[in-house]
């Protein structure tokens, strides 16, 4: 994850979305969030994930998980929307 | 055993909440794809997977191993089969070594008729099957075939597996051209016959037998199904033939030397051997040479 903290250094803050987790969006096909509290529903077109406050919800095609620990996520696939719930 | 990884189908409901209590656990996922509802792909690290048996081995899901993957996998297989490893290393050094052994030779070309002469030269160089190719100079051994052998025009030497392939090609012969209508073959010469083969005709004598100058030793008549006809006769024969050369001189002289006046005042086909004979009468020496020597006759 070198590649992705790298990045993370270059990002402004003020661009981060809300304060409690962090989402850094590659184009359409990668999206990292860190300070995730876990996954409310998970599929290939549909995924809820759980924040310290509130849930996001990302949705597309072809999604799937590429890695999982601690509270890093890292999901692959073709991203269409990306809403706070 | 960082980047292997070890691939998981697992079967069951609320996937979902397992990927959360595997998280909570401290396991790492990778590559999570849910196939359906009830069906997902999971893929753990190596040193993780017997953590990741203990934690949902009480839980209610079906987990099958799939396959394990990685970039380090090919090494890790290496590590786990070291027979295999054992056993490829063992067969590259068989292979290698024994691949620089003459197990057999193979003569290609029109002069592979000539294979017995060839055969003699190889033996002369010390060629034979079960010793290395390393051993002797191929060029080297194609000119020294093609020197020793005058009825060669072209001599290739070469290595192909473990077989010693040698493709030679006869001289062209000149002069003779089929024609078809020859009647007989005639010896030219008095001599033995060494050699005769006969394609067309019937022949009048056999190999060892003496004929004279115009014996006919193949003729055109052949019996063939009780009828005598007449054909074209195809012929060839080898004689054996002798003549002497005689020398005076009134120093001694060096007998080789007296051998290669004679050779060289001749015009004969192919020399056999000589003999010398010396003669002192008073203050001379008489020289006597006997030349053997083969002439081929052919007809057709």
């Amino acid at each position: 994850m070198g590649f992705i903290d790298e990045i993370k250094q270059n990002f402004p803050k003020d661009l981060s979305i809300g304060d409690s987790y962090r989402a850094v969006i590659f184009g359409e096909t990668c999206a990292h969030f860190e300070n995730v509290r876990g996954i409310k529903s998970f599929s290939s077109t549909e995924i809820c994930l759980f924040l310290k406050k509130g849930e996001l919800l990302l949705a597309g095609e072809n999604l799937y998980i590429k890695s999982y620990f601690e509270c890093d996520l890292v999901v692959l696939g073709k991203i269409k929307k990306i809403e706070i719930l | 055993m960082k980047k292997i990884f070890v691939q998981y189908k697992i079967t069951g409901y609320n996937l979902d909440r397992l990927i959360n209590h595997l998280k909570r656990k401290g396991i790492c996922l990778y590559d999570v794809k849910k196939i359906d509802v009830k069906t997902m792909f999971v893929s753990v690290k190596y040193n993780q997977s017997k953590n990741f048996f203990a934690i949902t081995e009480e839980l209610c899901y079906n987990i099958v191993k799939v396959k394990l993957k990685g970039r380090n996998y090919p090494l890790f297989y290496l590590y786990k089969n070291l027979g295999v490893l054992i056993g490829a290393i063992l067969f590259i050094f068989i292979a290698t070594y024994f691949n620089g052994f003459i197990l057999d030779v193979k003569f290609t070309g029109t002069g592979s008729a000539d294979k017995i002469q060839i055969e003699k030269t190889l033996e002369e160089y010390g060629v034979k099957k079960f010793s290395r190719f390393s051993k002797y100079d191929l060029s080297d051994l194609s000119a020294l075939i093609l020197r020793s052998n005058k009825n060669l025009s072209f001599v290739s030497c070469e290595k192909v597996g473990n077989v010693l392939r040698i493709e030679s090609s006869l001289v062209k012969e000149q002069g003779s051209v089929l024609t078809g209508t020859a009647e007989s073959l005639v010896c030219p010469i008095d001599g033995i016959i060494e050699n005769l083969k006969v394609y067309r005709g019937s022949a009048m004598f056999d190999v060892g037998e003496f004929v004279k100058k115009g014996d006919v030793l193949v003729s055109n008549k052949v019996v063939y199904k009780e009828q005598e006809i007449t054909v074209n006769v195809l012929a060839v024969a080898t004689i054996l033939a002798n003549t002497w050369y005689y020398y005076e001189s009134d120093v001694e002289q060096n007998e080789s030397a007296v051998i290669g006046l004679a050779e060289n005042s001749f015009d004969l086909g192919e020399i056999a051997s000589t003999e010398v004979f010396v003669e002192q009468l008073e203050q001379k020496y008489i020289y006597k040479v006997k030349i053997n020597y083969r002439q081929v006759v052919s007809v057709g």
